[in-house]
């Protein structure tokens, strides 16, 4: 494949796609956030029923 | 710092020239409508199994078990991107117009599988986890790698992974498969093949063009027809074993009997449409039997709260 046709190929990247992909980065930002919390709220709820459940 | 690393680390913050998918393409990869289906019957199965889960854990789990069906989907549509591109039906999809990588959606799809497998196994417990991942992987790799392209029973043996979502639900709630969750699976198993062969003869040209061998393309439109009346037949007798084997009320078993005869009528009819009609019926019965799947699984928990 020449250099033109590769060129050609590319990605012309607007400020329209700029702004979907920095859209896309910020939900994935959410979305990783969100699974952060519900992953401490069951540790918290699971080592509550843990501690609530010992023997004594 | 040298020039070298200051050009790398320039190049490393350029996007990827082929990396222009937009949250909604990611979103439309995981195909929502159908994951709907599965936090619907997996929500019904947690919901029917016995014990009580903490609704924080309750949510955890539909919402896991939602993801990781999502990246089954995806890793279908990177299989899949080949066909997909010759049927109108899916031509649009994120692989086949450009907008997401085949490699991006692979990637993708492996990171929120493993993902949500683990998830599942921490938060939840193992056994959910494990047919979480059974799951995925009997989609991905046994319907879409190996059944699809090769069978006519391909839907019909797939069917099981789509059957399986309320199995995982009732595992997450009560860490057990039982012979009721199984029955939740058998009418999601044979409810599969009518509901898509009834799109499978709408779509038939589309089918053949892209070499999928569905059952109208490989048996014949007439043979298909019977095979759909049977297992509308078989789905009736089986949507009724909650009733028989005591596990629901008669509430459940008239609303059951009542949808279940409304969908033998029509693929019935269907059967007997005139070449004409056909499509217009078969179009009517593919509606329908979501409506009714989604009925049958509203009255199984109806029917335990009304005690009938």
């Amino acid at each position: 494949m020449s250099d033109e046709t590769k060129q050609e190929e590319e990605t012309v990247w607007t400020e329209e796609l700029l702004r979907e992909r920095r859209k896309r980065a910020a939900i994935m930002a959410i979305a990783l956030l969100a699974f952060i919390a519900l992953f401490f709220w069951v540790t918290l709820i699971k080592l509550g029923a843990n501690i609530a459940n010992r023997p004594l | 710092m040298s020039q070298t690393h200051k050009e790398t680390l320039l190049k490393l913050q350029e996007p990827a020239s082929e990396d222009v998918g937009s949250a909604a393409d990611y979103i439309a990869l995981m195909k929502p409508r159908v994951m709907s289906l599965v936090v619907f019957t997996a929500l019904i199965g947690l919901v029917m199994a016995p014990g009580a889960i903490h609704p924080v854990m309750a949510v955890a789990a539909i919402a896991l078990i939602a993801v990781g069906a999502g990246a089954s989907a995806a890793l279908n549509m990177w299989y899949d991107a080949d066909i997909d591109a010759v049927m109108s039906r899916t031509q649009d999809r994120p692989v086949p117009s450009g907008r997401v990588a085949p490699d991006a959606a692979l990637t993708f799809g492996l990171w929120v599988s493993g993902l949500s497998v683990l998830a599942m196994a921490v938060m939840i417990n193992y056994l959910s986890a494990a047919l979480l991942a059974f799951t995925i992987f009997f989609y991905a790799v046994i319907y879409t790698m190996f059944l699809k392209r090769r069978t006519a029973q391909n839907i019909v043996i797939g069917g099981a992974a789509g059957a399986l979502p309320p199995v995982i639900g009732w595992a997450a709630a009560a860490n057990s498969v039982s012979i009721e969750s199984l029955i939740y699976f058998a009418i999601i198993f044979f409810w599969t093949p009518p509901h898509f062969w009834a799109l499978a003869l709408i779509k038939n040209d589309d089918y053949q063009a892209a070499n999928v061998p569905m059952l109208p393309v490989t048996a014949g439109v007439k043979s298909t027809l019977s095979q759909i009346v049977l297992y509308a037949f078989v789905l009736f007798g089986v949507t009724l074993l909650p009733y028989a084997l005591g596990f629901s009320g008669l509430f459940y078993a008239s609303g059951a009997a009542l949808l279940g005869c409304v969908f033998v009528a029509l693929c019935v009819s269907l059967a007997l449409a005139s070449d004409k009609n056909r499509n217009r019926v078969a179009g009517m019965t593919f509606a329908y039997s979501i409506f009714y799947l989604f009925l049958l699984f509203v009255l199984l928990p109806t029917d335990r709260v009304m005690g009938l």
